[in-house]
């Protein structure tokens, strides 16, 4: 229920964005930042930002909400001190919130920082009267919002039904950007996507997220659902250990060699079909940073062959490679695995797959220890849909202060060129982030097995688009 | 418990998932006193498990014991279910074929049995679901509908399922020892005074042939601990055994020590229920200090 995990993690808190809502929406189609409960927002200087707030609205438990609740909350959520804090998600300078006029609020950034407007999108506005006592407790069991929903029952790890809130100030004004067209919903929390898939074909449920490719080709054969698929921001990628010293993988040759081996056309078309479309970097179509000059690698075995003959013939010697994933990261992940392995034994890179459960590979990814020589296969959801971010996350040594993940570690040009872009906004900004993209890929070779499309069964009598950052929202769906 | 929970690594390791900072990290470890020595944090482990308070669970944010009591009807209801489905089931159907050995009835009692005793649950439940919920559209494909009649449409399909083995391996034993029981000279005795088969079998036969099927049907209702994990997940059924699963992948440590502790009571306790049931069908077993 904390609107602490509304923002990034749609899995554990499905549905709470009807009830929670954020000063900063996105654009369904687009993805662009659109306003919500903030009317407009400008940049006054680097450091320092200013929101003018909607009036007219009140939290689910008749809270008026005002330039005081909006600090309260984002002082809460973004201090490090608090459970809630979600801080260490989503990263950024220090911020500090100042109430202006009743409706106005201002943020000031230790640093410069361009993404203070998207960082919005993350916070949920809750009615501070919630948090009273003990917030961490509170938060987690109630959901008092300002969305188009409240919350009106919760059975843990069961379901949760909303029903529709009369006050919201969205009814009736286009800055809503969707309707309330349902009086109720109850949300049930099935683990297994076959068993979300038969509850559409049962009748018992009108619309089941993230069904697997075989679930999504049995609802769509049904004669009264469908199946939509749309590609994710979530991004397959394959992770090299460039930082362990003895290493080969540090060596820009190996790295070629091992994605040049791999045949990543046809594993995305054979082994991921129905679930990754093919990928030239880790920000899809659409996100800040994309570069649409990018291209995926090619399959080239015996330029593979000829650079780890290469690599050899300076010095180096082929060490056995583990190949690792977390368990059900995606759908065929397994056998996506196998037959990449396969390809690597065939260049000549003895290479072993390890499966490793959820807890154990976040472990090692988080802090680095494991053998070397270690290539990761991984997805990136990229959350914030900032280039940037993901940087931070995964590809900097550096730039992330001590986290052995990247692959980057000794390169002077990608720090510089880091360090110039994280201040840049605008169209700046998006061309810096385009030319980061091209140094990763002409060389780090990290290669891409493709964004990540999900499936969602709905029944004919409900009409929802996807969104782009594939959030459900009760008011975006409506009777067909 | 302190080390079953240690086993499952670190939580602050994965309790904010994987595009956080080091920072981060090193400051949830000392927040949930993970940085504290192990000494220290076992003396913490065992001053809660004696006010049976393990802590507040990382990923719920209340104590986790709440948490295991909340799920603990649910389990216990399934798993009695299962149970009183299979035993009296396996035992009727063991009865049956050790009355004519070798017999088709026999033979085909045989097979179905292994087969049940055999299959994979996993697989067992997506086909009753398939078959009994879409197809036939009798009881609902998953869910729950709470502890009583009410829940009895939710219950059938995964009580069946859980019941599948147990029944199997119950008619297996119920077989094997009847038919050792029937073939003895006081069995024999019984005949020949003209008493009626079915007295012979259900009041004589089966009532010794019972000390085996009790040992065995409290290891089955101990192994269904094991079966309700994967069952509770594929029918959302909001149980210990789901609830073990999401504590495991999320490194719940205070969660998880909860739940072992409850599972390992509850294990203790049907045994010790077995054991005293031996006693009271066999006059000869007695516990106390006598010969």
């Amino acid at each position: 229920m904390s609107p602490a995990r509304v923002g990034h993690n749609e899995v554990n808190t499905v549905g709470m964005r009807n009830v929670y809502e954020g000063l900063v929406d996105r654009d369904p189609a687009t993805g662009e930042l659109i306003p919500l409960l903030a009317t407009d927002w400008e940049r006054i200087d680097v450091d320092h930002w200013r929101f003018n707030l909607r009036r007219g609205v009140s939290f689910h438990d008749g809270t008026a909400f005002n330039a005081e609740a909006a600090a309260t909350v984002l002082e809460y959520l973004w201090n490090p001190d608090t459970p809630e804090s979600i801080i260490g998600l989503y990263g950024g300078p220090p911020m500090t919130f100042e109430v202006v006029s009743e409706f106005t609020i201002d943020v000031r950034t230790e640093a410069p920082d361009p993404l203070v407007p998207l960082r919005m999108y993350f916070f949920h506005m809750f009615s501070p009267t919630a948090a009273d006592g003990d917030a961490a407790t509170n938060l987690a069991e109630k959901a008092v919002g300002t969305g188009p929903y409240r919350l009106v029952t919760w059975q843990r790890g069961q379901h949760l039904t909303i029903e529709a809130n009369p006050d919201w100030w969205g009814i009736g004004d286009p800055d809503a950007n969707g309707t309330v067209a349902y009086p109720s919903a109850r949300f049930e929390f099935r683990p297994e996507a076959s068993v979300r898939a038969s509850m559409i074909e049962a009748d018992e449920a009108a619309f089941a997220m993230w069904l697997g490719p075989e679930d999504c080709a049995r609802v769509a054969a049904l004669p009264n659902a469908d199946c939509q698929r749309s590609a994710a921001p979530n991004t397959i990628f394959i992770q090299f250990d460039a930082y362990s010293d003895d290493s080969m993988l540090r060596d820009v040759r190996v790295r070629e060699a091992v994605t040049l081996a791999v045949d990543m056309d046809l594993l995305v078309e054979e082994v991921l079909s129905g679930v990754a479309v093919r990928a030239s970097q880790i920000q899809p179509a659409g996100l800040a940073g994309y570069n649409p000059d990018l291209s995926p690698y090619g399959y080239d075995p015996a330029r593979a062959r000829a650079l780890l003959a290469e690599y050899v013939a300076s010095g180096g010697t082929i060490k056995p490679v583990s190949l690792a994933f977390q368990q059900d990261r995606f759908p065929r992940v397994r056998e996506f695995m196998q037959a990449m392995a396969a390809m690597l034994n065939e260049v000549g890179i003895e290479t072993e797959v390890l499966e490793l459960e959820t807890a154990l590979f976040l472990e090692t990814f988080n802090t680095g220890t494991h053998p070397p020589n270690r290539i990761k296969v991984h997805t990136n959801g990229n959350n914030t849909g900032d280039f940037m971010s993901s940087l931070r996350g995964y590809f900097g040594r550096q730039f992330a202060d001590g986290a052995p993940r990247g692959c980057w570690c000794e390169d002077q040009e990608m720090f510089d060129l880091i360090t110039e872009v994280q201040s840049l906004d605008g169209q700046a900004r998006i061309a810096g982030m385009q030319r980061i993209g091209a140094h990763v890929h002409e060389n780090f070779y990290m290669d891409y097995g493709g964004h990540i499309s999900l499936n969602y069964g709905v029944q004919d009598g409900l009409r929802w688009d996807v969104p782009i950052d594939h959030a459900f929202r009760l008011k975006h769906m409506s009777v067909n | 418990m302190f080390v079953a929970g240690r086993a499952i690594g670190d939580p602050a390791a994965v309790v904010l998932g994987p595009d956080v900072s080091p920072e981060a990290v090193a400051t949830l470890r000392g927040n949930l006193g993970l940085d504290d020595p192990l000494l220290t944090q076992y003396g913490r482990f065992v001053a809660g498990a004696l006010r049976l308070d393990f802590g507040t669970s990382y990923w719920q944010g209340v104590p986790a014991m709440s948490l295991v009591l909340q799920r603990l009807p649910a389990t216990a209801f399934l798993a009695l279910c299962a149970f009183f489905v299979a035993i009296p089931t396996g035992v009727v159907i063991g009865a049956v074929a050790a009355r004519r050995p070798g017999s088709i009835i026999d033979r085909a009692t045989n097979v179905l049995s292994l087969a049940g005793a055999s299959v994979v649950e996993f697989w067992v439940a997506l086909m009753l679901i398939f078959l009994v919920a879409i197809r036939i559209d009798w009881v609902p494909t998953s869910g729950f509908g709470g502890v009583g009649v009410a829940g009895l449409s939710f219950v059938l399909l995964p009580a069946l399922t859980l019941a599948i083995r147990p029944l199997g391996r119950v008619a297996q034993v119920s077989r094997g020892a009847l038919i050792e029981e029937l073939s003895k000279p006081y069995v024999k005795m019984a005949r020949a005074k003209g008493i009626s088969e079915r007295r012979v079998v259900g009041r004589h036969g089966l009532k010794n042939a019972l000390i085996p099927i009790i040992t065995l049907s409290g290891d089955e209702l101990t192994s269904m601990m094991n079966g309700v994990i994967i069952l509770e997940v594929i029918f959302a059924w909001p149980g210990v055994g789901q609830l073990l699963v999401q504590a495991v992948q999320r490194r719940d440590l205070p969660l998880v020590e909860a739940l072992v502790f409850v599972i390992a009571v509850i294990v203790v306790l049907i045994n010790l229920f077995v054991d005293l049931f031996y006693a009271r069908l066999n006059p000869k077993i007695r516990y106390s200090g006598g010969s």
